[in-house]
């Protein structure tokens, strides 16, 4: 009687550890699938890269404050395709790169621009450095105000909000660089975020934004 | 408390508030070389001074479930997108230090006596497998993995951890390696 009731827990046991074992297996495994976009990536920039491609993320509720003043929602931007950068004006290194390829999109649709269909948005993280005359001082060394906005965070909790949605990181190393991802996010007329391409992309971003105009422009909006 | 275990806690529990406050956020090589095993022995110790309920006990038969989880938490925490998700969102650093700690450590040290042979022979080559593995990753890949990390570091973390595996790998297993050794571990 005793062998029969030792036997029942041990199978009891047995059978509690396969489910336990199982949902560890479960929730483990898909917690590494999504830290690696599938076995894909093992860069944050690079599975956000992916994530962006396959599965589209809304804009997040951060508001900014742009070089003219006015304050508005990120979420503000739908209704036009638009490019958003992260910078910051002290940058010795990559922010330079990345403004030159928004300038050539700027160059390359004069007319989207105009008809405002297309924004250009690069938005300051260095909230202790950079004001609105700093970033607009910055635009200048690169494009045209027509249509290309400015802008910083209205304060640390946008900032965040902005960094969980596009994924990027602001690093203090120490010294005067500051680490942070290097990309060009492309947002949908419908207000998500459809692609993130590196500086060195530029012609596969600029296909993107032709192909995201496209549509809008064969129904005459 | 015996003094040779808050030798092991003091260090942990420093790390753990070093970890909290980012200090390991711009170096691969602290993160893996100093930071990770001190909260698993943190972990561990804390199981030593407080057993497991009997409840998880009933879960965890042969030590399957806390092997298992012990094994994939750390390759999760080595993953260098996930590292980096940690410095973007305060929630997820909290996460990684509890799971290294409880869910790395705790498990281990409450599952290993439960578990057999076997499954403490597939859990070792695993471990040494999953150190080699990313170890050669943050070695053989161009560009640096993780924000704020120099390559020559990321380096240095590939080297510290294929040679952890590897040495790992030999000192866990030395019975396999010596062939009287082994006889004698199989009692025949």
């Amino acid at each position: 009687m005793r062998n029969f009731d030792s036997r029942k827990r041990s199978t009891s046991s047995l059978g509690w550890t396969l489910v336990a074992s199982t949902c560890v297996a479960l929730a483990m495994g898909g917690s590494i699938w999504k830290a690696t976009a599938g076995f894909r990536a093992l860069a944050l920039d690079d599975v956000r890269q992916i994530e962006f491609a396959g599965r589209q993320a809304p804009l997040p509720r951060a508001t900014l404050t742009a070089d003219d003043g006015r304050h508005f929602d990120i979420r503000q931007l739908a209704g036009r395709v638009a490019i958003v950068e992260f910078f910051y004006t002290r940058c010795p290194t990559v922010c330079s790169t990345l403004g030159s390829v928004l300038a050539t999109v700027q160059r390359e649709y004069p007319d989207a621009i105009a008809a405002g269909r297309l924004q250009l948005l690069s938005i300051s993280f260095d909230l202790a450095h950079d004001d609105s005359v700093a970033v607009a001082a910055y635009r200048r060394r690169f494009g045209s105000p027509a249509g290309w906005l400015t802008a910083i965070p209205d304060g640390p909790g946008s900032v965040r909000a902005l960094q969980r949605t596009f994924g990027f990181l602001i690093q203090d190393t120490g010294d005067i660089t500051v680490a942070h991802s290097s990309k060009l996010y492309l947002i949908s007329p419908h207000g998500v975020i459809v692609g993130a391409f590196d500086a060195d992309e530029s012609r596969e971003l600029s296909a993107a934004v032709h192909g995201l105009l496209r549509p809008v422009g064969m129904q005459g909006v | 408390m015996l003094p040779g275990r808050s030798l092991i806690i003091a260090p942990g529990i420093v790390a753990a508030a070093l970890s909290a406050a980012g200090a390991f956020d711009n170096s691969l090589l602290l993160a893996m070389s100093i930071e990770v095993p001190a909260l698993v022995l943190l972990g561990w110790s804390l199981a030593e001074i407080f057993p497991s309920p009997r409840c998880l006990e009933r879960c965890n038969s042969g030590g399957l479930t806390g092997l298992l989880l012990a094994a994939l938490l750390a390759a999760l925490w080595m993953i260098p997108s996930a590292m980096d998700w940690v410095k973007i969102d305060g929630a997820m650093r909290v996460a990684r230090i509890v799971s290294l700690i409880f869910g790395v450590g705790y498990a281990l040290r409450v599952s290993w006596p439960l578990a057999g042979t076997l499954i403490r022979w597939a859990w070792k080559l695993e471990a040494a497998g999953m150190m080699i593995r990313f170890g050669i990753a943050y070695l053989f890949v161009e560009r640096t993995l993780c924000s704020g990390v120099s390559s020559s570091d990321q380096r240095a973390a590939g080297i510290v951890l294929c040679v952890s595996g590897i040495a790992f790998l030999v000192g866990f297993n030395r019975k396999f390696m010596s062939p009287r050794e082994s006889v004698n571990a199989d009692g025949s």
